[in-house]
């Protein structure tokens, strides 16, 4: 089938904390994904879909099925095996797990028709296997079946997928930004993968009648003629990927000076965050934000804004906690 | 070849919903029609009548259709047979270009509405299941009809219906008439009767085609624009998505009435078919508290909270102090005397005062009857209980030799059995040659999450000795062990008059914690109506899913004193406990009464229930589980403890 023509990010009204989070996750992969929660309605899925405009072309392996990087380990045992490699040129990717997937598409699996046309035991990758260098996009994560939470928690926290199934055993590399959208109406999310995501954004509709009234106008005119419209967007979209790929170059150089470790420390302190994963979180965070906004180093308002994505998730250890947002007297912490 | 059905020009009176199936018919970015009322009222008719009118199919979802049916498999056997891997297309494969309809979506699995919503907002059908990785293109126009009283719809399905209709049959008796005579007229000669409409149905069809080549054409200008934003502000609907629908639908009206431009008067119609199911009083997440504040005794009766209706928002009647920080438990307004205890000496008990008492103590609780495995297959998610799953969902467990319904095949075990055989068989140019004797298939097993319904006494009498701070605490601790064990829950409480069903049935224990805190005592004790309500609840939920496990946990002193059919109020409420005993219900009573002098009506009721009776001090296990608010860690963190 046709791809469909896909509504352009730079083109989406407001929700700018959440474009934000998602660009963060572009410019540095090792931040730990985004979980977007928020009403029906406020284009979640239309942001994390739209990403595709912006990721990059890479060099990779020829024919791997895991797109190993040449040089960028971890590469697969048959990419490592290979002394100078052949490449292609591949665009990077959303890769959607739907809900209804079973396990076996998800991990990886026996390959049926080799099995039967040939007898042979050949592993036939699976979503894990696409998504590895790619982002990884769960529409509505909070209705997906714990045994399929399982096998992404292990992934995501070993880089690895690690198959032994049907027969089959089989590992390679599964490296991907996960990014969850979800409806807290219809339930929460399982602690421990609410602890995975690096970021957490809360997102509610547009509120100004302006915002509204350009929001209807931009996608009734994409809905009419969607190329006509992504080709008007599409200097914006270059002009954002462009500064993605700045930021990237500018992240290993941007600085950190001593009393933003001790602020991001006290943060975490102060509000009883568990382990040391969310002060590194939130300095690399910080980072990242400056790299973004072309800045050389790391300010406190950058902690302070990186704080208000990463922390509040992992503040609310128990369900029932009544955590609502974090202090305002961010100072007062800081300064003690 | 499409069958004969009754004529769409045919139908008599019913304007609403047939409206607003053409409009889908000339823009399907609408997103369908949920049609909502009593059986009987001609709604699959409709909806077959303006199928035909436009060329459509009607690809119906029958309600026990199974995952892998809808989204679409793989052809296992065909695949073993002839060594290549082919896709067997599902519902969502034939809906693609026609009318997706499903006959009471609101008994329609969880699972399976996920699937339906998902492919309607991408606009294509995913399939990733048993070595199969399939995409392909999915847009339809989702139709489904729902009988409110069985129960509620997924707010997330109800969003994307993009129009609602509540149907109703004709009351005027000479129209009644003609819908019986026109009946019968198509009955006695189905083909006479269609040459008899063919010129009003040609020109429907010319309409629809003139609307459908008119809509690229149409705009909506700044000044429309913004009157559809105002409208979804003032309906407080969630998100974004009510002004596009407001936009697109008043769009295909100004189509359908032959204009290019959108009026006022468009958007305004529009509001009558986009806002019904998607107008809400305040509930975002930091209004939730205020409006959880709000005097509830005036409600009307809701049995389920998505049945849509044209109250505005509710001013707060009574101020109710809310004191969250109270860590002690000693917060009652001082003003609360000792309430009626007694059933007899309740006379002032109408009076519409109110406390409200926050439980802020939560333990771990005892285990609760009922946790064990079953045999029975059962479908779901959660984690209360290791069951064999029914449906093709949970982990490949083991295999069998025997095909159920709903069982796929499990290829490694398919192809060790074949193996033996393999030297003395025609292989046909495979590899393998696989006979049906051969085939095993899969055992699946999954986690499944009880229902609990939990029916709260928050009467003047629990008012007292701190009964309502116990009772939280109680409720609290059991959702916490429902949190973990990933069930879902329903929330009723009743007092003043009668039962209120504060959260149909959901997954979301945070709302659930969030209701709970803010409901105050006072009045009455309608224990009858508690019951019957969550009779009722759990009835409609079992039609839904008819393998969950129900679990209702009654949280009382026992003490009613508000009758629901006869004169007493007892009576009553242990009429409503054997019903629920009837039902084969499991129920647990937890007993708040711990004066000297007890009534033992609690342990009455539990009785009939068939229940399992704890006091309430019995439910704490010996491990004490205390929550430090996060308030209280910032606290501490600032003040450099």
């Amino acid at each position: 089938m046709q791809e469909k023509t896909i509504y352009p990010f730079t083109a989406i009204v407001g929700q700018e904390e959440m474009k934000l989070a998602l660009i963060l996750n572009l410019v540095n992969p090792a931040l730990g994904g985004v979980l977007i929660r928020g009403e029906k309605g406020t284009a979640k899925s239309t942001a994390v879909r739209g990403l595709c405009g912006l990721l990059d072309e890479v060099a990779v392996v020829r024919g791997c099925p895991f797109h190993c990087r040449p040089g960028m380990p971890p590469l697969c045992a048959d990419c490592a095996s290979k002394k100078n490699p052949e490449t292609e040129r591949y665009t990077r990717r959303v890769v959607e797990l739907p809900i209804s997937a079973t396990e076996d598409r998800v991990v990886g699996a026996l390959n049926m028709e080799r099995a039967i046309k040939k007898g042979e035991k050949v592993f036939e990758p699976g979503i894990l296997a696409e998504a590895n260098g790619n982002i990884l996009y769960v529409d509505e994560i909070n209705l997906l079946d714990d045994h399929i939470v399982d096998v992404l928690l292990d992934s995501a926290a070993m880089g690895v997928n690690t198959v032994e199934r049907e027969g089959v055993s089989y590992s390679h590399p599964a490296r991907f930004v996960l990014v969850g959208t979800m409806n807290p109406e219809e339930g929460d999310l399982r602690p421990q993968l609410l602890d995975r995501f690096g970021l957490v954004v809360e997102i509610r509709g547009e509120q100004g009648i302006d915002k509204r009234s350009e929001l209807i106008r931009r996608r009734m005119d994409f809905e009419r003629d969607p190329a006509e419209f992504s080709r008007r967007w599409s200097n914006e979209e270059a002009a954002l990927k462009e500064r993605i790929r700045r930021a990237q170059g500018m992240l290993p150089s941007v600085e950190i000076e001593e009393a933003r470790y001790c602020d991001a420390a006290k943060i975490g302190a102060a509000l009883h965050v568990d382990g040391h994963r969310a002060d590194i979180t939130l300095l690399k965070t910080a980072a990242t934000m400056a790299a973004f906004a072309g800045e050389a180093g790391v300010t406190r308002a950058h902690i302070l804004a990186a704080a208000k994505m990463v922390l509040p998730h992992r503040m609310r250890r128990l369900p029932f906690d009544t955590t609502d947002g974090l202090p305002s007297d961010w100072e007062a912490i800081l300064d003690a | 070849m499409h069958e004969l059905c009754y004529p769409f020009a045919a139908i008599v009176g019913q304007e609403s919903a047939k409206k607003a199936l053409m409009l889908n018919l000339i823009n399907p970015r609408i997103g369908g029609v949920l049609l909502s009322g009593e059986k009987g009222t001609a709604k699959s008719t409709i909806v077959r009548g303006v199928a035909q009118l436009g060329g459509k199919q009607v690809v119906d979802l029958p309600l026990n259709a199974t995952e892998d049916m809808l989204v679409g498999s793989i052809d296992f056997e065909a695949t073993v047979r002839n060594g290549v891997r082919s896709f067997a297309g599902g519902v969502l494969a034939r809906a693609h270009g026609n009318i997706l309809y499903v006959d009471e979506i609101n008994l329609l699995a969880d699972n399976m509405a996920a699937a339906i919503t998902t492919a309607a907002s991408a606009g294509e059908n995913r399939v990733e299941r048993e070595g199969i990785s399939v995409r392909h293109d999915c847009s339809f126009i989702l139709v489904g009809t729902m009988n409110p009283e069985e129960g509620g719809l997924r707010p997330q399905l109800l969003d994307k219906f993009g129009l609602y209709v509540g149907v109703a049959g004709e009351h005027d008796p000479k129209l009644r008439v003609e819908i019986i005579r026109r009946r019968l007229a198509y009955e006695r000669d189905p083909a006479g009767f269609l040459t008899a409409f063919q010129t009003e149905t040609e020109r429907l069809q010319k309409t629809l085609q003139k609307a459908v080549a008119l809509l690229p054409a149409v705009t909506v200008d700044e000044n429309v624009r913004c009157i559809a934003a105002k409208l979804a502000v003032q309906a407080f609907c969630e998100g974004n998505r009510a002004e596009l629908l407001l936009s697109e639908t008043a769009s295909a009206i100004a189509a359908m009435d032959g204009r290019k431009h959108v009026t006022v008067g468009d958007i305004k119609e529009a509001a009558e078919y986009v806002l019904p199911h998607r107008r809400r009083e305040l509930t975002t997440q930091n209004e939730l508290q205020q409006q959880n504040q709000r005097n509830k005794q005036n409600n009307q009766r809701q049995d389920n909270t998505d049945t849509p209706d044209d109250v505005p928002p509710e001013q707060p009647e009574t101020q109710n102090e809310y004191e969250p920080e109270d860590g002690n438990g000693e917060g009652e307004p001082a003003d609360a005397e000792y309430p009626p205890d007694s059933p007899q000496e309740d006379e002032r008990a109408d009076a519409p005062e109110e406390q409200l008492v926050a439980g802020d103590e939560v333990y771990q609780i005892i285990r609760l009857p009922g946790d064990t495995r079953d045999r029975l297959a059962r479908k779901g998610a959660g984690r209360r209980r290791k069951t064999n799953s029914s449906a093709n969902k949970g982990r490949y467990s083991g295999f069998s030799a025997e095909k159920t319904k709903g069982r796929d095949l499990a290829l490694d075990a398919t192809l060790r059995a074949a193996a033996p055989f393999q030297k003395e068989r025609e292989k046909n140019g495979c590899a393998v040659s696989v006979r049906e004797s051969d085939f095993r298939y899969k055992q699946r097993e999954s986690h499944v999450g009880a229902t609990i319904v939990f029916v709260v006494d928050a009467s003047g009498s629990m008012g007292a000795a701190k009964r309502m701070k116990e009772t939280k605490e109680a409720v609290l601790s059991m959702l916490m062990d429902s949190y973990q064990k990933r069930d879902k829950i329903g929330l009723i409480a009743f007092r003043q008059r009668q039962a209120e069903v504060l959260l149909g049935i959901t997954a979301s224990v945070d709302l659930a914690q969030k209701e709970l805190q803010a409901l105050p005592t006072g009045g009455r004790t309608p224990l009858a109506d508690g019951l019957y309500s969550a009779w009722q609840l759990l009835r409609a939920r079992r039609r839904k899913d008819p393998e969950m496990l129900p679990l209702l946990v009654l949280v009382t002193d026992g003490r009613a004193n508000s009758p629901l059919w006869s004169d007493d109020a007892v009576e009553d409420a242990l009429q409503a406990a054997r019903l629920i005993a009837n039902e084969h219900i499991p129920a647990i009573v937890v007993d708040t009464e711990n004066d000297f002098i007890s009534f033992h009506l609690a342990e009455r009721i539990s009785e009939a229930m068939e229940a399992s009776y704890f006091k309430v001090n019995e439910l704490k296990s010996a491990q004490l589980r205390g929550i430090v608010s996060f308030r209280q860690n910032m606290l501490g963190a600032l003040m450099g403890v």
